[in-house]
């Protein structure tokens, strides 16, 4: 199964696992938090994977005037 | 997907592919908008471990469902300024209020009122509708407590009336403005957005782009206020928007925005919104002091030219239109309104008797009002009510 799109379609619906990653105090704990769960529910994600979205979501923020 | 799993999430920024708008989207629960600024806000909210990594995004009919299962507060006023002329003040001391929602200049919603430049075909309604979805979503409750949404708008908004009218005909607004030299001082020191070169269209800027290269800081400055305070005055004119001068703050939140925005305020939410004022609006752990004076001193004879050809005009109109809602029929029955006590003293009065009662209280009100005024106030209460009866 793809990883991290399946899993944050998982996040949006359920708020329990929502709200436990929440709780994380920072991107390490964030990421170990996101690996626990996904191997759970069977996901293949890897650090990488993480890193190179919250690096996509800098970027997009950066660029919010740009409308693109 | 469905519309239920916005709860808590809020749009974050708006793109576009092939002219179609979509969201991206932020958890943040019932956090409030608690900076001076939507984008501020938005800011550490991005930066939290959550919302650095989970963010998704939606076409822009995910609002429209979202709207119709959630519907956000409806808009109860509008703000819109000149810049640095006191409109954060205004903005801050309603967002003290637990019951007000207050967006102040989200970066998101001055894209939307510029979708013409990304999805130039798509018709003026549609781009209402657009509007009307991204503010139902941005307008959702944060604790639960709100109960009246205000927005405030990037000063080039203003230029983006028409199509906010559109989508929002009845709400109503305010402009807010300073003595032009005051204002462009305050720019000059440190430019807003508004006044970057480079920054503004070149629809925006009906005059000479060229000087938008940054040759004549000062002139390009007086003209784009200039433009602004142009627009403002044009659209207050015909809309009843209701100009706001500096100088009436902190009073007139209280006073006359009580009434245009229909605020309803308790005594002692008087008293807090007075507390709130006695501090700096931008920087809200410093005490407010006045720059007016060392303002003015700045100010050398070419940038007092600049602001007396390209903004003292339309600052002059602005007044007119200030001092028409300040005087006349209209303030003595929002005086009366206030005073029901008042009102009660004239209730089965006999024509003359009126008159003569209404000038009394006029003055004791210091409102401008005549004999000629209060005949026409009745000719026209008259033909209404007989058109009522028709």
């Amino acid at each position: 199964m793809p990883g991290f799109p399946t899993f944050l379609a998982m996040v949006l619906d359920d708020a329990a696992l929502r709200d436990d990653l929440l709780q994380a105090p920072d991107l390490p704990a964030l990421f170990a938090k996101v690996l626990a769960h996904g191997r759970a529910r069977g996901l293949k994600i890897s650090e990488e994977e993480l890193q190179a979205v919250v690096n996509a979501n800098r970027r997009s923020w950066m660029e919010r005037w740009t409308g693109q | 997907m469905s519309a239920r799993r916005f709860d808590g999430w809020v749009p974050l920024r708006l793109y576009w592919q092939a002219g179609e708008p979509g969201v991206e989207w932020l958890y943040m629960g019932a956090n409030r908008f608690s900076d001076p600024f939507f984008d501020h806000t938005m800011h550490f909210e991005v930066l939290t471990p959550f919302n650095s990594l989970f963010r998704f995004r939606t076409p822009l009919a995910a609002l429209a469902e979202w709207s119709e299962v959630s519907p956000g507060l409806s808009p109860a006023g509008f703000i819109f300024h000149l810049s640095r002329c006191g409109s954060t003040l205004i903005t801050r001391m309603l967002a003290s209020l637990p019951r007000n929602l207050v967006l102040s200049e989200p970066g998101l919603l001055d894209l939307m009122l510029r979708s013409h430049e990304w999805a130039p075909q798509a018709p003026l309604e549609q781009r209402a509708m657009w509007l009307r979805w991204l503010v139902s979503a941005l307008g959702q409750r944060r604790s639960g407590l709100e109960q009246r949404l205000f927005i405030k708008f990037d000063p080039r908004n203003i230029v983006d009336f028409p199509l906010l009218r559109l989508a929002f005909p009845d709400v109503p607004w305010i402009f807010v403005y300073r003595n032009p030299v005051e204002v462009m001082i305050s720019n000059l020191r440190s430019p807003s957005v508004l006044v970057t070169s480079g920054i503004l269209g070149t629809e925006f800027l009906n005059f000479d782009a060229s000087l938008a290269a940054g040759k004549d800081d000062a002139e390009y400055i007086a003209r784009v206020l200039g433009i602004v305070a142009e627009t403002a005055g044009r659209h207050a004119a015909v809309t009843g928007g209701l100009p706001i001068e500096y100088t009436q703050l902190p009073e007139v939140v209280w006073g006359d925005l009580h009434r245009h925005f229909g605020l309803d305020l308790t005594p002692e939410e008087v008293d807090h919104l007075k507390q709130v004022a006695t501090f700096d609006a931008k920087q809200p752990n410093r005490r407010f002091t006045s720059d007016t004076e060392s303002k003015n001193r700045e100010a050398d004879d070419r940038l007092r030219r600049l602001a007396g050809q390209w903004i003292a005009p339309h600052y002059a109109r602005l007044e007119e239109i200030r001092l028409a809602h300040a005087s006349g029929f209209p303030a003595f029955r929002r005086f009366l309104l206030d005073h029901p006590a008042s009102l009660d003293r004239l209730r089965g009065l006999e024509r003359e008797a009126f008159i003569d009662a209404a000038l009394q209280l006029a003055a004791q009100a210091v409102i401008a009002l005549d004999r000629p005024i209060i005949e026409k106030a009745i000719v026209e209460a008259r033909a209404e009510r007989a058109r009522r009866l028709l």
